[in-house]
């Protein structure tokens, strides 16, 4: 049985007359263990896709089940708090910052893990070990760390329960390139090590092959394509999968954008997207 | 004749006297995209706003000069038309002001920079739109920034650019803030227009990607010192300075990789 199965899984916002169909009938399924990359741009639904697998939002239809039991439609209450966990795109804004390191991390211990305060302070150490992290930096405040210390910091945070499954909604966009490598080497560490599966959101495609067993791609509410992760990113069916791939700059200095090339303008649509 | 030549640039925080930019110089020629890289903290945006002459308060150039097409502008960067140096950031929308029609923004550039009357700085303002490839220029003069895609507020962003007919194209990483898709055609329109007008390109940015395909020249920035700078396809294949080698292994080191299935 597969840890994750979402069927036809939709959200619909409305705001004023205008409504968006976020998700637009997705099914996705993940075994334990695995990493699934869900890939796209501004607007497809990857991360509304995400932020309802973590419980943080209702879906409007379909069904999503976890371990063979039905979610998604309510509050997460009680163990599934535990067994999934999330990781979000900016560290800083995640961690609170009037928390040390320490109580961040002790934290999820005792609410989740039903440890003592004298307790979840001995395990800190061992959280800091697991991320590489040097031990001195439990006394530090998250504004005190580097981009990449404060993503390791939020890591051993969504670990410190022992989640089955982790969400990580662009965990690596805002990082230099050289610590983006390092935050993917140590997640597949991590799942090597401790067997969680990730949902790993992202939009940079090299990100999603270096971790990803299986890749869906969306596009408007909707998996254009899926499949494992050779036969997406090395040979895609799907034009806007092509279209993603082709777009990707490339280290080559020998690959030069044709200097007649003029810009065609496929984003003509005066819609208002955030990234 | 160099489009831009910087010269031995130091920057410094006042209060400390800390080293930001440490006696940095580039060139940069006519119809040249030249590319300036480096980490977070490596003084890549620094570079740019010391250019412009729109440093934070409590930064300080200490020493340099600029000489456009020549012309030592030093003194009168923030102050002269005559400058001719444009610039565009990483969040287009955020640079743009959020009240106002863009067409009526372009157009104030256009009536400052080439003093033409209302009418005529519209309908110049409307034709830019045009030129950096927007479907509808007369309906996209008429809308507000937050009524646009990031992209094409980014073409928006360029077409005020152009209104000052620049000599130099200052752009902080143009296209960090957009998607895939979406930043090539911001980077063709990028190129197309250098060729068009001859103007240099200083283009900012940590994506070594978008350094191998679109700029001539590199210049690697590492804490506020130029470590290495020549032809792109020579430092790509062979980088002399330790810490470029290490730039081009990160971002290398996801696309080999093949261990994860």
């Amino acid at each position: 049985m597969a840890l994750l199965e979402a069927e036809e899984l939709r959200k619909r916002f409305t705001t004023g007359r205008r409504t968006v169909d976020a998700l637009a009938g997705v099914s996705a399924s993940l075994e334990a263990g695995r990493t699934l990359a869900i890939v796209g741009e501004s607007g497809s639904g990857k991360s509304t896709f995400g932020s309802i697998v973590a419980g943080l939002q209702r879906a409007s239809g379909g069904v999503l089940r976890f371990d063979g039991q039905e979610v998604g439609r309510r509050a997460y209450r009680g163990e599934l708090r535990r067994r999934i966990q999330m990781v979000f795109q900016s560290p800083l804004q995640s961690l609170d910052p009037k928390f040390r390191v320490e109580a961040t991390l002790a934290e999820p211990l005792m609410l989740l893990g039903g440890l003592s305060r004298r307790e979840a302070g001995a395990r800190v150490d061992e959280l800091l070990d697991m991320v590489h992290l040097p031990r001195e930096l439990r006394r530090r405040y998250p504004g005190e760390l580097s981009g990449g210390q404060q993503q390791r910091v939020a890591i051993a945070r969504a670990l410190a329960p022992g989640p089955e499954l982790v969400v990580l909604d662009e965990p690596t966009s805002g990082l230099d390139q050289s610590v983006r490598g390092r935050i993917v080497a140590l997640l597949r560490e991590l799942q090597a090590e401790r067997g969680m599966a990730y949902v790993f959101i992202t939009h940079d495609i090299d990100v999603a092959s270096a971790i990803a067993h299986e890749v869906v791609v969306m596009q408007r509410g909707q998996i254009v394509e899926r499949g494992d992760r050779a036969s997406v990113l090395t040979a895609p069916r799907h034009p806007y999968t092509r279209a993603l791939l082709a777009a990707v700059p490339t280290m080559d200095p020998g690959r030069r954008r044709h200097r007649d090339a003029a810009g065609s303008e496929a984003d003509a649509s005066p819609t208002h997207e955030e990234k | 004749m160099s489009r831009l030549s910087i010269q031995g640039l130091t920057v410094e925080v006042a209060a400390s006297g800390a080293r930001i930019l440490d006696d940095v110089s580039l060139e940069i020629a006519p119809g040249e995209i030249v590319g300036l890289v480096g980490e977070s903290g490596s003084g890549k945006s620094m570079t740019s706003l010391a250019t412009m002459g729109i440093l934070p308060p409590g930064i300080r150039q200490t020493a340099g000069r600029f000489l456009v097409d020549g012309v030592d502008v030093t003194a009168q960067r923030q102050r002269s038309v005559e400058s001719r140096f444009a610039m565009i950031f990483q969040n287009p929308r955020d640079s743009l002001n959020p009240l106002m029609r863009v067409g009526q923004q372009i157009a104030r550039m256009v009536a400052l920079h080439q003093g033409l009357d209302r009418r005529a700085a519209q309908a110049a303002a409307v034709e830019l739109l045009g030129r950096v490839h927007i479907a509808s220029p007369e309906q996209t003069a008429r809308a507000y920034p937050h009524q646009l895609s990031g992209g094409m507020c980014q073409r928006v962003m360029v077409a005020m650019a152009l209104a000052c007919r620049p000599s130099l194209l200052i752009a902080d990483e143009p296209t960090t803030a957009l998607d895939v898709t979406v930043q090539a055609q911001i980077l063709d329109l990028i190129v197309e227009l250098t060729e068009q007008t001859g103007c240099g390109v200083l283009l900012v940015t940590h994506d070594l990607g978008v350094v191998a395909e679109t700029c001539d020249r590199v210049n690697v920035l590492y804490r506020g010192d130029l470590v290495e700078s020549g032809p792109t396809a020579e430092v790509f294949s062979a980088p002399q300075h330790e810490y470029t080698r290490y730039l081009l292994e990160a971002g290398r080191e996801l696309e080999v990789d093949d261990g994860a299935a």
